[in-house]
């Protein structure tokens, strides 16, 4: 049975300079459907360091600053909305995520514009049903604004 | 030597189900002695061995970024801090580590002890950012029960702190 991969994208705003602190989070709110993530792109649009960590969460967290909702137009074959009807959620959030421990991924970018990197996971990574992935700053610094990706497969 | 995709060794499409992590934590410099250990990944078990597919280092100052030398491990040493891996860094949320596999990371006060030559070296330049990321994803490096894979400092200069990140297969 062929699976579906869904593309998606946004911009976060400045996380506070405290450590754990949400970016972003593809969030799966089926309570049966798990998703499996493929790619996770990050690319700063202001001139700051970025202390990244990628990890898993089991808790949504609240009142994120924007929310990205895919549609049918974010089906790479451009089939069907997403049946998990996952979100990416953006920077800042009023209640963080709850993030798992310890990190899967540790990475850092210099404080250049346009500093990125994509990650691209094969196998991909399964995120189970009610929870999610997320981008972080695993220190007390702030993460910059900053250009996310998310491509997973349903 | 070309191998079938049914050898254990490959973690998917196999015959035989593994189980894919990853975890990352930041290391401390180092000092400016030959031969210490910047990351290393223990596996602890007496009987299980463990695949590494990758190893990825970033530097997170322009401050003695430095060389880097791969090596196996034969004893662990003491490091200044470790990152325990549990079930949430199975890419299948499946299981934690049944190898009870380890990331070690710098300063180290007892050295592991390395096993020579190198697998590999690199110039990592000095600057905020700069990476190698080593991948070996066809062939994985096997890492034997009791022993394990470290990132090393050749010469004797600082390798500076940087955010490591290590992806194995068991």
């Amino acid at each position: 049975m062929p699976n579906h991969s869904y593309a998606l994208g946004g911009r976060t705003v400045a996380t506070a300079a405290t450590a754990n602190h949400v970016a972003a989070q593809l969030w799966n709110p089926s309570t049966t459907i798990p998703i499996w993530v493929r790619q996770l792109w990050v690319c700063s649009t202001t001139a700051g360091v970025s202390n990244l960590a990628v990890n898993r969460s089991n808790a949504r967290g609240a009142t994120p600053t924007a929310t990205v909702t895919p549609d049918i137009d974010s089906d790479l074959e451009k089939y069907v909305t997403p049946t998990t009807a996952t979100v990416l959620e953006l920077a800042t959030f009023g209640t963080q995520p709850t993030l798992d421990a310890p990190a899967m991924f540790r990475w850092n970018l210099p404080a250049v514009i346009g500093a990125g990197f994509i990650f691209v996971w094969d196998p991909p990574i399964k995120v189970p049903p009610a929870s999610g992935l997320c981008l972080y700053t695993p220190t007390a610094v702030i993460l910059p604004a900053s250009d996310i990706t998310f491509v997973w497969d349903e | 030597m070309r191998r079938h995709r049914s050898d254990p060794a490959f973690g998917r499409a196999g015959t035989i189900a593994r189980h894919r992590y990853s975890a990352g934590g930041r290391t401390a410099a180092t000092t400016a002695t030959t031969g210490n250990a910047i990351a290393t990944l223990w596996n602890p078990s007496t009987t299980k061995p463990i695949w590494l597919i990758s190893y990825q280092y970033v530097t997170i100052d322009a401050v003695n970024s430095g060389r880097h030398s791969y090596q196996r491990i034969t004893t662990r040493g003491t490091p200044g801090s470790t990152i325990t891996p549990d079930i949430d860094n199975d890419w299948e949320k499946y299981a934690a580590p049944a190898s009870g596999a380890l990331i070690d990371l710098a300063a180290f006060s007892v050295q592991p002890t390395l096993a020579t030559p190198f697998t590999a070296r690199w110039h990592v330049p000095t600057g905020t950012g700069e990476m190698p990321v080593f991948f070996y994803p066809i062939r994985p490096v096997k890492i034997p029960p009791g022993t394990g894979f470290a990132a090393t400092n050749p010469q004797a200069s600082i390798a500076g702190a940087g955010d490591v990140t290590f992806e194995w297969m068991e």
